[in-house]
């Protein structure tokens, strides 16, 4: 199977709000697919449903399928913290917790493995390879007590993705990652996503053509909550074939 | 020519500057000077409160008074005809005693009704909690006394088979119940502070909602639970009425929580009535006095600066 997610007549709902119409889609494995589309049109919503984290603010009414690597995760029996490991997200604004970078990156790791299976040693080996990973090591080995709030935007954003690698989660999700970032901070995150792709599935949000051109090998552009193009970025770029498609990369609508 | 022009145009123009909108800015003026004195008012009379305090105690402290005596004596006795002898260290025991065992049971209640509150109940629950939480602060102490007497008192003779109803035992549930709102608020507040990124991120990672408070939430709204915690300590010290009629009002070191005690707070309440004014007595009853602004304000300061702290860190 090639696919990491399956989508099926999706439907969403926030309260009464459709926010999801009718998405079939299928995200292959082991590359980078971008979601693009004007704001509101319903793109962070299916990226939030797959880790299903907006179902933290309730309210929220789901239908039809929606498969990661095969697994309905809709289905009764799975939990939300088994999902959660599987498929990690960086969000929007960089969102560390309150605690030391050394805790931040190890955080999910303890969360998940009973604290008989791993020594500190191990959990010290797995700072520094998901540090090395997203390149801060260097940076920050001598200040891995510090508080991670201190770090600056680009690090702090980095040390979101670094913490999620410990867990080895199948699928990582983007959320407009760079939205906070300068470019150099941007084009720093953008290259480790690109090194990232071949141990991981990713799915990233982005408002921008460039980046979604820069990084992506598919892309979906989404419209008012339904899928209106998906395909390869580069032949999506050049010669869509749905003329909001070409309205909105061309900037004339969104 | 064109210089004259210039010359009237600024002219004009300084005119309009100085005359513009002259009543609200009159009006904004006495506001903020209105206001300034009553923010100058709060500190005066703090000041005031102090240097009173001081005042009617100092003929005292600055002839007859040991530290010595009053801290380590348990003698009190100020109206001895043979000697007269002020030690409060029996006072301050009793008001140790009932601090600590109030806050032995309202702090876990109130930190986990916080708790309880902000992280896991409903809306609806949530409304109802805080309505009826406010409601037990605001029951008056000399309520509290009745309960204290009424019903704690039968309820520990008669079913706990202790000799004496009125003792540390009674007076520390009194003081938890009277704290608890006041731990139950603050602390709620610190928890509610902390942005919901933050259980967001953790709850990302996979982790369960138990796991966010204990490994997130509480380190960082720590200080603020703390300062809770202290306001609490705060207002056990302070109370009077009601440890009064709880505490069984005898100057001894308890040697059991079943043993009654006497505390700061019910010996200045309670012998002031009888304690001429100017008098040794009356000077040492402000003395104590002066005891318990210190305490409290020590442990208004301490919560103060951990509030401060913890809303910077936003």
């Amino acid at each position: 199977m090639n696919f990491a997610i399956q989508a099926f007549e999706l439907n969403l709902w926030y309260g009464t709000f459709h926010a999801i119409t009718d998405l079939t889609i299928d995200i292959k494995k082991h590359q980078i697919t971008s979601l693009i589309g004007p704001s509101g049109c319903g793109k962070s919503s299916f990226l939030k449903c797959l880790n299903r984290i907006n179902e933290r603010g309730g309210n929220v009414t789901v239908k039809g399928k929606l498969e990661v690597f095969g697994q309905d995760i809709y289905s009764s029996d799975i939990s939300l913290e088994s999902l959660r490991k599987e498929v990690g997200m960086v969000f929007q604004k960089p969102n560390p917790l309150p605690i030391s970078i050394y805790e931040n990156v190890i955080f999910g790791y303890k969360t998940h493995m009973p604290k008989s299976t791993y020594r500190k040693g191990d959990l010290d080996e797995k700072v520094e390879s998901a540090l090395r990973t997203v390149r801060l090591w260097d940076q920050l080995k001598d200040r891995l007590n510090d508080n991670a709030l201190t770090l600056q935007l680009e690090m702090q954003q980095k040390l979101c993705l670094a913490r999620l690698l410990p867990l080895k989660p199948k699928l990582i999700l983007l959320d407009e990652p760079c939205s906070t970032l300068d470019t150099k901070g941007t084009l720093a995150v953008e290259e480790l996503l690109l090194e990232l792709k071949s141990s991981y599935s990713i799915v990233i949000v982005t408002h921008s053509m460039a980046q979604a051109r820069r990084v992506s090998e598919d892309c979906i552009f989404m419209y008012l909550g339904t899928l209106v193009e998906s395909g390869s970025t580069k032949q999506m770029f050049t010669l869509p074939k749905n003329k909001q498609t070409m309205n909105y990369i061309e900037g004339i609508m969104g | 020519m064109m210089g004259k022009v210039i010359e009237e145009e600024k002219r004009q123009l300084s005119d309009y500057i100085k005359h513009y909108r002259p009543k609200q800015i009159l009006r904004d003026r006495i506001m903020e000077s209105i206001i300034f004195l009553g923010g100058l008012s709060a500190v005066i009379f703090t000041i005031g409160i102090f240097l009173f305090v001081i005042k009617e105690a100092w003929p005292f402290l600055s002839s007859r008074f040991s530290l010595m005596e009053f801290l380590t004596n348990i003698e009190w006795y100020p109206v001895s005809n043979v000697s007269v002898r002020y030690g409060a260290k029996a006072l301050f025991v009793g008001t140790a005693a009932v601090t600590i065992g109030s806050m032995v049971l309202a702090i876990p209640v109130g930190i986990g009704t916080a708790i309880f509150i902000s992280e896991f109940c409903g809306p609806k629950f949530k409304e109802v909690a805080k309505i009826l939480i406010e409601l037990l602060a605001s029951i008056p102490s000399v309520v509290w006394g009745f309960i204290a007497v009424m019903v704690m008192n039968p309820f520990i003779i008669n079913v706990l088979h202790e000799p004496v109803g009125l003792n540390v035992f009674n007076a520390s549930i009194i003081l938890a119940l009277m704290s608890i709102p006041m731990i139950v608020s603050i602390g709620e507040d610190a928890l509610r502070s902390v942005p919901d990124t933050y259980r967001e991120a953790a709850e990302s990672l996979g982790a369960t909602r138990l796991e966010v408070v204990i490994r997130v939430i509480i380190p960082a709204a720590k200080n603020g639970l703390i300062a809770a915690i202290l306001l609490g300590v705060g207002r056990a010290v302070g109370e009077t009425m009601a440890v009064l009629m709880a505490t069984g009002h005898s100057v001894a070191i308890p040697d059991s929580i079943f043993s009654p005690v006497r505390t700061l707070t019910a010996t200045v309440a309670a012998e002031m009535g009888e304690a001429p004014k100017g008098s040794e007595h009356y000077q040492t009853l402000f003395t104590i006095g002066l005891s318990l602004l210190l305490i409290t304000f020590s442990i208004n300061f301490i919560s103060d600066i951990l509030l401060r702290k913890s809303w910077k860190r936003k």
